[in-house]
């Protein structure tokens, strides 16, 4: 984890490029900085490596002051990937690969079985391209190898300044999908600098969104479209986006308030009666404190009338935070197999609940999706 | 053609002592040159890094190569006495700057990209120098070796005058005793001792050059 704690920069000729920057990036997560240029969004990055020096404030990595660590050291277990790739022009692929490994001094059947995986983790096959200098590769496959460069040693912090804004739109593309695939298995701390809001919107856990040399606003994705937190933000976000980030349902928006219960402490007969009475077949069942805690069907009651509600029901183990998307709610129904999902507030507190049927006729209604797709 | 048969017959009658000449001339133009690069690259690296000292050391080297080479010569043989050495030292100082100029060219001229690349994974200040700046500027220290070994196999030819020898002993005997063939004799071979050290020289900057491309 990383952490800035008041950071200042004053630049040599009297330039304030940052002020009282306070930011954390968690571990396993894709922090993008992002905001016009000249805002800072390099500085802050530069400052973690040790590039640039601070003026004031902490900054914190894993909990230990980097003015106590010694540069050289701190860089080589930081991964760094630049804009302009910086390949070193009069070396191979493999001795590029290889860079920070051999200043690490591993030795070299260890170097060449870390290219290797490397190399063929970005789909690039060692036998044909170890050998081959920069300038035979497409600008694509060159940050390829920047991005693995960085990743040689293993570091769990990786800084990546507009990594793929040099690229053609496609090659972009892909880089930033192979990006994800790769976080899943490597799971790095990122510190990803961009001025492409939609990049940001895809890859990023959290996006921080600078102006000037201040944090404007830093969230989730889903919580700068929902809401954003100055006309600054929502200029820079851009009408179109807000709208997209509007019709993204949300949970609180499907879920259902209103449900027949029955509390844990009251016998089966009870709820076969009440079964009968509303004409439905199942029930939500209430903790003695008036939590939902689980739900009780027809088939559990079948034969079981001498037992006690809390002894049939069927507790719920998932449930999803209010505010979360209904795509969310959509993938824990879908791996779980379920047929409701308790929503909670930010306390866990109990506060509706969302069926398999109700979320896929209201998706079904809003995107009319589901028939395009032939899903 | 009377002349050229008068020519090759003289070559051909002393190939022996103009070979031995020939020896000498480019032993000559070695030691200069390999001093000049011992001296000149630091100096060339120096100057890329310090932008104080650049200006100094650059001048220095610019109005020792004005000197009229007969001049400089004469001058070094007042301090260090007729002879090979005196003549060495006078082709190392002449060799000085174009070797420092393209190695000063050479590492300013690297992608500060790839310079920062090599910092931010941790270099080293000497490994940033001996990894990246100087094998990215040998193109450059190529050609300003090229250029310093054409001027100073050109500058050897008057060594005679402060006690050296090599191919200028032919040529100026030749001068003295008003005898085309013997300048000829010496001409030539020093003429193509140029031209081979400017190929050479030549396709092995190309090769580095298309290596960095
Ligand atoms: N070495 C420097 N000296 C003075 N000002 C600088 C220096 N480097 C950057 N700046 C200024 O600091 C501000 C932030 O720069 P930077 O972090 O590179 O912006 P970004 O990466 O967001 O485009 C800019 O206004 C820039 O002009
Ligand atoms: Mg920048």
């Amino acid at each position: 984890m990383i952490r800035l704690e008041g950071v200042e920069k004053v630049y040599e000729d009297g330039f304030q490029a940052l002020k009282d920057i306070n930011l954390e990036f968690k571990e396993g997560e894709i922090n993008v900085l992002i905001g016009p240029s000249g805002c800072g969004k390099t500085t802050t990055m530069k400052m973690l490596n040790k590039l640039i020096d601070f003026t004031n404030g902490n900054i914190f990595i894993n909990d230990k002051d980097i003015s106590t660590i010694d540069a050289i050291d701190l860089r080589r277990t930081i991964g760094y990937v630049i804009q302009h790739i910086g390949l070193f022009p009069h070396m191979t692929i493999y001795n590029n690969v290889a860079a920070v490994p051999k200043l690490l001094k591993w030795d070299k059947e260890r170097i060449d079985k870390r290219v290797n995986e490397l190399l063929n983790m970005v789909g690039l096959d060692p036998e044909t391209y170890a050998n081959r200098f920069p300038s035979e590769l497409s600008g694509g496959q060159q940050q390829r190898i920047g991005v693995i460069r960085a990743l040689a040693a293993e570091p769990s912090i990786i800084l990546m300044d507009e990594p793929f804004s040099a690229l053609d739109p496609i090659s972009r593309e892909q880089l930033q999908d192979e990006l994800l695939r790769l976080q899943k298995e490597i799971n790095k701390t990122i510190v990803f600098v961009t001025h492409d809001m939609d990049e940001a919107l895809k890859i990023a856990d959290q996006i921080i969104l600078m102006k000037d040399g201040v944090v404007e606003q830093k969230g989730s994705p889903e919580e700068i479209l929902r809401s954003p937190a100055s006309d600054f933000v929502k200029d820079f976000i851009g009408q179109d986006r807000l709208q997209q980030g509007n019709a993204i349902p949300v949970v609180d928006e499907v879920m259902s308030k209103e449900f027949v219960s029955i509390e844990e402490k009251q016998s089966v007969t009870d709820a076969i009666d009440l079964m009968k009475d509303k004409q439905i077949d199942s029930l939500m069942v209430l903790s003695n404190s008036h939590q939902v805690t689980g739900k009780l069907s027809l088939y559990d009651v079948i034969n079981q009338t001498e037992q006690m509600v809390a002894e049939v029901m069927k507790p719920f183990e998932q449930n999803i935070e209010s505010g979360a998307s209904l795509s969310a709610a959509l993938h824990l129904i879908k791996k779980h197999d379920l047929n409701e999902l308790p929503v909670v507030d930010q306390d866990q507190q109990f506060i509706g609940i969302i069926t398999r049927k109700s979320l896929i006729h209201v998706m079904s209604k809003s995107y009319s999706l589901v028939g395009n797709e032939g899903k | 053609m009377e002349f050229i048969i008068e020519l090759s017959t003289y070559m051909g009658e002393n190939w022996g002592y103009l070979l031995e000449l020939t020896v000498e001339h480019i032993l000559m133009v070695l030691y200069g040159i390999v001093l000049a690069v011992i001296v000149g690259v630091p100096l060339g690296i120096i100057c890329a890094r310090s932008e104080k000292l650049a200006p100094i050391i650059l001048s220095i080297a610019n109005i020792i190569q004005i000197i009229p080479s007969l001049a400089l010569l004469a001058i070094l043989m007042l301090y260090f006495g007729l002879g090979f050495e005196t003549v060495v030292v006078g082709l190392f100082l002449y060799s000085l700057l174009p070797i420092i100029r393209n190695t000063y060219v050479g590492v300013k001229e690297v992608d500060p990209h790839v310079l920062e690349a090599g910092k931010g994974i941790g270099m080293t200040p000497l490994q940033l120098l001996a990894k990246i700046q100087i094998p990215l500027s040998l193109p450059f220290m190529m050609a300003g070796l090229r250029i310093a070994a054409v001027i100073a196999v050109g500058v050897a030819s008057i060594a005679p005058y402060i006690g050296g020898d090599g191919l200028g002993r032919e040529i100026v005997s030749g001068i003295n005793g008003r005898d085309e063939i013997k300048i000829y004799a010496g001409a030539i071979p020093a003429a193509l001792l140029a031209i081979i050290a400017d190929i050479g020289l030549g396709i092995s900057e190309k090769r580095f050059k298309k290596k960095n491309a």
